[in-house]
């Protein structure tokens, strides 16, 4: 047998893995092999040593704070979701005002140049819708501590500033003509 | 409640109930996963510290697997069982820790501010009462290979089957069986190469007493 072979016998044996065959040959190489002895020997202190190791008592204020963790993880998510749904529907909500719009103008308006300006103000209009979406997820993922409050005056900014839009646009045809 | 043997087994503590608390903590019962964090912050706790050698690291390790298993609660597979599961995100957090430390890119922010600050909590190290075989024990530890270590953490701390063990590391149970041979001869090696040390020094000390002795008379 060779050393190396030993070696990994004695590991199974260790773990109460090897079965009577190769214990027999282990114990026949162990009686004429020295180095193996003295590697046995070693490898049974470390059993020793690590077999005997306290398990170590957590502190008392771990589970309290992992709680907490938990806790503060919880309501981040919960804030995140509801920024991300409130984004989602700005973006439908702009795109079902410009849809009609733009079919509105387009079946009025006459002059190319007129469509045009109209195409390229909407087309404005929702990288302002996608630009204030983004600034209020920012806002509410900056703030931590569940602010619910925050969603009333942003969602009220939002809707302001998109009439406004609206209006300019349902007005500038007009102007321009 | 009624107590019921569905329960998990780790480090030799067999929890009840484990998986009606994993299905109220999958469904936000934050309760419940209360329960879960009770049951087995301490197999966590004492894998972290044993692969980390920091009672403040193990801290950290310990709440990151926890807020790592919560986040996670929607892809745990209820056939699994739930110690490999938790015990699979701490050991990878660990292995990654440790990786991490080795290139030296372990960040201001997952070390706690209160690390720097006197602890006046009873340490790990005094709690434990062998503090010399303590100390033995991570000087062996500290010079094996993340996954070595891995591997005989799970095997006399948390007393796992090869198969157990191989679930949780995801291998095979022939990679965990020569993972715990080499990190046995590396041991026994460093244990032999200590007490060849010691036996010259020893020697060393001899002579030169017998050298003093000498040169008195």
């Amino acid at each position: 047998m060779q050393c190396l072979h030993a070696s990994e016998l004695m590991s199974l044996k260790l773990d109460g893995l090897l079965d009577e065959p190769d214990e027999c040959r282990l114990k026949v190489h162990l009686t004429r092999c020295p180095a193996c002895q003295n590697h046995w020997a070693h490898l049974s202190r470390v059993e020793a040593l690590f077999a005997d190791a306290p398990a170590l008592v957590p502190p008392p204020v771990l589970q309290r704070n992992i709680m907490a963790a938990v806790q503060q993880k919880s309501r981040l998510t919960g804030i995140w979701r509801r920024s991300s749904l409130l984004a989602l529907g700005m973006i439908l909500a702009t795109l079902a005002l410009i849809v009609p719009v733009m079919l509105v103008i387009m079946s009025v308006a006459t002059d190319p140049m007129v469509v045009q300006q109209a195409v390229g103000n909407l087309v404005r209009l929702t990288g302002l819708a996608r630009s204030l979406s983004g600034a209020l997820v920012l806002v509410l993922r900056a703030l931590v501590g569940g602010m619910n409050w925050v969603l009333l005056p942003g969602c009220l900014a939002l809707v302001m500033g998109m009439l406004l839009v609206w209006w300019y646009l349902l007005h500038m045809p007009k102007a321009r003509a | 409640m009624r107590a019921q043997r569905t329960g998990g087994n780790v480090g030799g503590v067999v929890v009840n109930n484990e998986r009606e608390w994993v299905l109220r903590a999958c469904a936000g019962d934050q309760a419940a996963f209360a329960n879960l964090v009770e049951a087995y912050q301490g197999p966590i706790y004492n894998l972290a510290y044993r692969m980390l050698g920091s009672g403040v690291e193990a801290e950290d390790a310990t709440q990151e697997a926890f807020l790592r298993a919560y986040s996670r609660l929607s892809s745990y597979d209820p056939e699994r069982k739930f110690s490999s599961w938790i015990l699979s995100i701490a050991s990878h957090y660990c292995i990654d820790r440790l990786r991490r430390r080795r290139h030296g890119s372990v960040s201001m922010e997952e070390i706690n501010h209160w690390r720097w600050l006197p602890d006046r909590r009873p340490r790990p190290e005094e709690l434990a009462t062998q503090s010399e075989r303590s100390s033995e024990i991570h000087a062996l530890l500290e010079e094996l290979p993340p996954q070595y270590r891995l591997a005989i953490v799970l095997r006399y701390w948390q007393e796992y089957s090869y198969q157990e063990i191989a679930e949780i590391t995801e291998s095979t149970e022939s990679a965990v069986k020569s993972r715990l041979h080499r990190a046995r001869r590396m041991m026994a090696g460093m244990l032999e190469e200590q007490s060849q040390m010691d036996s010259v020094e020893e020697d060393a000390q001899r002579s030169e007493s017998k050298h003093a002795m000498s040169s008195c008379f």
